[in-house]
């Protein structure tokens, strides 16, 4: 029987949105103005808002999940409580086994060449340098990088950073792998090599959490896939039955749009 | 919060790295390198010479070494919060990317500066030697004083660094005040004979880097202690302030990751 490494019950993030301090400030002196000093403190208050709320699953040892949903459903900000950077709001969020969180190009320095990018990445994932020092080689070699692995990365393309990006990721052999969007970039040849490590993960018995639009992508490598809608749960189950709802979904959308281009086009016809 | 704040321990191989990285980044793509820790000391200092010593007249013996003693911890002061206001900003992508102590971020920036700050001090060498200024036992007391600038420095640099992403606007009143504050701090001045008798406990307790560069000199060019309260106070405000400034700063850490 194996345990659940990751266990979320019922986790909110909460975002307060400020006001423009230019038009708050305003507000306040008006109301001064006016005499009407009570109102003042109300204007200071944030509007809230949950960019995720009631989420609650298990992930055993081993499992891969999908996690679908349109843009701003809540995906990113879920695997950051799962990678530890948010801390939830409402509810709690267990994790066992350190994490890789791969993002594209977020956590470098752009004025450092991609080898001390490699040594910085590494060491904030707590490796001693010399740790660092033998897996070095295979992180250049995977991400085929070549003599740019000593230019700065500022003079990376695109793709070159997401190489980079996964190919550390990949080679410090985290327990629970959360990719975020990632196979979204690079040729054809990178995404291959990408998707069959990704793969290589798996067969080694380690968790898996991936953020994905494209879900042909998540049907070859999850059974199980989550799928967001504002921020909640909409369905949590096989990614067979995830795919369907998805395109309900997006065909709900397209109709709804037709529909409306429709009425508009009758406006303006009147 | 001890626990807490020993737990920076668990990280110490990233706050090395990160320390390199600030050196890196920092000195990569400068022709002088290293020498501007020490160039930023001693061009202040033929300055102040000039206009304090030969203009105004108010020079007093060894005027160089004595500039030096109030300009070295004056700069890694100024530098160290001017640049840790942005620490938290400036390293978004990184909290982003990654769980880890965000205090870490405004610790090595500071530290960045305190090692330039170390190097900075071996100018006095060179200065003792050809003004043949005595070394006296008041030396050993050295570590002191920059014990308590340290921590002084790091407590306000939290709790700014922390302002700083609520608004922006910090990062402007902090270099504004630390100008302001240069002219308050004994830098090309000293305390005694002109800071009007009935101000004197006022200065002394409000402004703790005045005390603390008194005890600079006084370990360096043997001139007369603070009297003992002053020095009680400005340790026990630098102590505290290490606190208050960790306790804010973890208090708003995850408000701050998000607004990041």
């Amino acid at each position: 029987m194996s345990m659940n490494v990751i266990e979320l019950k019922n986790v909110g993030i909460k975002f307060k949105i400020a006001r423009s301090k230019a038009s708050r400030f305003k507000d306040i002196a008006y109301r001064i103005f006016k005499g009407n000093k009570s109102s003042v403190e109300q204007i200071h208050t944030f509007k809230e808002f949950w960019a995720i709320s009631n989420i609650s699953f298990t992930l055993k040892k081993g499992e891969a999940l999908g996690i679908i949903g349109r843009n701003g459903a809540g995906k990113s900000t879920l695997l950051r409580v799962i990678a530890g950077i948010y801390s939830p709001d409402e509810g709690e969020c267990k994790v066992q086994g350190n994490i890789g969180l791969l993002q594209l190009g977020v956590g470098f320095h752009h004025e450092l060449s991609g080898r001390d990018n490699i040594y910085i990445s590494a060491a904030i994932l707590g490796l001693k340098k010399g740790e660092i020092d033998r897996i070095y080689d295979d992180i250049v070699e995977f991400s085929e990088l070549g003599d740019f692995i000593d230019m700065p990365i500022k003079v990376y393309s695109s793709g070159m950073v997401a190489r980079l990006g996964f190919s550390i990721s990949m080679h410090l052999k985290p327990d629970i792998l959360l990719v975020d969007e990632v196979l979204a970039v690079g040729d054809e040849d990178f995404k291959r090599k990408s998707r069959q490590k990704i793969g290589e993960f798996r067969e080694m018995g380690k968790t898996i959490i991936m953020v994905s639009h494209n879900i042909r992508e998540l049907k070859t490598l999850c059974e199980r896939t989550i799928f967001l809608e504002n921020g909640r749960i909409g369905f949590d189950g096989s990614t067979a039955d995830a795919e369907k709802l998805y395109m309900e979904r997006i065909a709900e959308k397209k109709q709804r749009r037709k529909a409306l281009r429709e009425i508009r086009k009758m406006e303006n016809s009147l | 919060m001890l626990k807490e704040i020993l737990k920076i321990f668990h990280y110490k191989e990233l706050v090395k790295t990160l320390v390199l990285r600030q050196i890196k980044v920092k000195y990569k793509k400068f022709l002088l390198g290293y020498l501007w820790t020490i160039i930023e000391p001693l061009t202040t200092m033929f300055v102040l010479m000039f206009v304090i010593g030969m203009i105004l007249k108010a020079r007093t013996e060894n005027f160089s070494v004595y500039l030096l003693s109030g300009l070295i911890p004056w700069i890694f002061f100024n530098s160290s919060l001017s640049n840790s206001t942005m620490s938290l900003i400036g390293n978004a992508s990184l909290i982003k990317k990654i769980y880890f102590p965000r205090e870490i971020l405004t610790l090595t920036t500071v530290l960045f500066h305190y090692i330039n700050f170390l190097l900075s001090l071996l100018l006095f060498i060179p200065f003792i030697l050809i003004l043949k200024i005595e070394i006296t036992y008041t030396i050993l007391f050295l570590p002191v004083p920059m014990i308590i600038l340290f921590l002084f420095s790091y407590g306000l640099a939290l709790i700014f660094s922390c302002i700083n992403v609520y608004y922006r606007d910090t990062d402007n009143v902090v270099k504004y005040m630390l100008r302001i504050l240069f002219f308050l701090t004994p830098i090309f001045y000293s305390v005694e004979g002109r800071i009007p008798h009935e101000l004197y406990t006022v200065y002394l307790t409000l402004n703790p880097l005045a005390v603390i560069i008194m005890l600079f000199r006084s370990a360096l060019m043997g001139s007369a202690l603070p009297d003992t309260q002053y020095i009680f106070i400005t340790s026990l405000v630098s102590i505290a302030l290490f606190f208050i400034g960790y306790w804010i700063f973890k208090r708003n850490e995850n408000e701050v990751v998000k607004r990041i």
